[in-house]
């Protein structure tokens, strides 16, 4: 029950925003905006159940954690 | 240079349709940098330097007006189009396009960190057992539904606001000036320069925010000024973050100031005016609270509509909400806890800030140069509001 109520608030935004793209004929922008809450709603459903989602802070850190260290900034 | 000028020719749509006069302009930046001070700089940047930060700052100050420069100079040259649009312009499509998805990405990550730290600041302080995602989500549909309005909505609503967190933080720093002690800050530059060097970059990095600049210039009614107004906003910015730093560290010494989490909140504890003016903590709260519930409306409406142009889309609108409740379960997971944050902030943040606000813009500008590319003269012509 907890794992639909995650899903709700992305499921009533993708179905507001799409839909009124929809009926103006606006597919491009439907695709994006949905494809956004679809991933968002992913993603929380992820958080919730524990998955290993994907961490931003983790990517950055791994991209630039080792020239901060050669610049002495660590 | 090869001599030829080529005017770049696109799908340039103006997505939101609002105008912002340079007045607004300035309060807008003022705003962000008023929230990011409050929130990162001044904690962050007195573990590293101790009682010189406001060396580092105005040497932050003088380069992030360096850099205001390429940005002003860039809209210009591509008149009515933000920085997503003209990397495309400026680089091509196949590299372009990447390039551009970058600065609203940026955005978009910089509404994590800021949305983060409200979070934490709310349950230690004020609202202690209050669930993280209960504050970030109810906030993220005010943020959301600022965004959504408009930036001319944005504009004005800073406008008005503001000048107020401007007014109570000088207030706060007059009220607090008789218990200063600034024998405190002596001896300047006691390690030499390298402590106060190695925190540029930090300061910086936070300043650079203000890249929004590249956003804002193309419904700016008078393009020419931008430059000026990121000064006063940068400068203002500026002032307040050392006049935060030295009072923090003249009242309760640069030790104590450098290990505590919220500096700024120790000198909002002891203003008192006679008796009955006294525990003004929740007058701080509202500034930070609406600060960065303003910032992060404007940096929310900075990546829908960099998002929007970099996928060629006629409106920003639809994609404002899902970016807001995609931040909700990101802003919970980036960090396990507060030490991760000031390990981040300092060490890999300000290198990933600085290559995407200065790495990719002098990029983009001297491709644009080199190519000899420019963009077309717009007849549009600016509205007074």
């Amino acid at each position: 029950m907890k794992t639909v109520a995650v899903l709700i608030p992305y499921a009533v935004i993708a179905y507001l925003e799409v839909g009124a793209l929809l009926k103006r004929k606006r597919r491009r922008e439907a695709a994006v905006s949905g494809g956004l809450s679809l991933l968002g709603g992913l993603y929380a459903l992820g958080v919730y159940l524990k998955w290993p989602v994907p961490n931003p802070v983790a990517f950055i850190q791994a991209l630039f954690l080792p020239i901060a260290r050669w610049v002495g900034l660590v | 240079m090869n001599g030829r000028l080529t005017i770049a020719r696109g799908r340039l749509t103006r997505l939101d349709h609002g105008q912002i006069s340079t007045n607004q302009f300035v309060w807008l930046l003022v705003s962000v940098i008023t929230s990011y001070a409050i929130a990162f700089v001044p904690s962050m940047l007195m573990r590293i330097t101790k009682p010189d930060g406001w060396i580092s700052i105005i040497i932050s100050w003088a380069c992030d007006l360096a850099l205001a420069l390429v940005y002003a100079f860039m809209g210009l040259r591509f008149p009515r189009q933000s920085m997503v649009q003209y990397a495309t312009s400026a680089l091509g499509p196949w590299l372009g396009k990447p390039v551009g998805a970058m600065f609203p990405l940026f955005f978009w990550f910089a509404c994590a960190l800021l949305l983060r730290w409200i979070s934490e600041l709310l349950v230690a302080l004020f609202l202690p057992g209050t669930p993280s995602v209960i504050i970030i989500a109810t906030m993220m549909y005010v943020v959301a539904y600022g965004a959504r309005a408009g930036l001319e909505t944005m504009a004005r609503a800073a406008e008005t606001a503001a000048p107020l967190f401007v007014l109570v933080i000088a207030t706060i720093l007059t009220l607090v000036t008789p218990k200063l002690r600034f024998e405190y800050l002596a001896p300047a530059l006691e390690d030499g320069w390298m402590p106060t060097l190695s925190g540029v970059p930090l300061t910086l990095s936070f300043f650079a925010i203000c890249i929004l600049m590249g956003m804002f210039q193309p419904y700016q009614d008078d393009p020419k000024r931008a430059w000026f107004a990121k000064f006063t906003a940068l400068s203002t910015g500026s002032l307040i973050i050392i006049g935060l730093i030295l009072a923090s560290m003249s009242l309760i010494g640069p030790e104590p100031a450098a290990s505590s989490l919220y500096p700024d909140l120790a000198i909002v504890q002891v203003v008192a005016i006679g008796e009955f003016f006294e525990r003004i903590e929740v007058l701080w709260m509202a500034i930070a609270v609406g600060a960065a519930v303003l910032s992060l409306s404007i940096l929310l409406w900075a990546s829908a509509v960099g998002l929007a142009q970099t996928f060629g889309l006629r409106e920003y609108q639809p994609l404002v909400f899902p970016l807001a409740a995609w931040l909700v379960p990101i802003s919970l997971v980036i960090f396990d806890g507060q030490v991760d944050e000031i390990i981040f902030t300092r060490s890999a943040f300000p290198l990933y800030a600085l290559s995407v606000e200065a790495g990719l813009e002098v990029l983009i500008w001297i491709v644009a140069l080199v190519r000899g590319i420019r963009g077309e003269p717009t007849q549009e012509p600016a509205r007074r509001l």
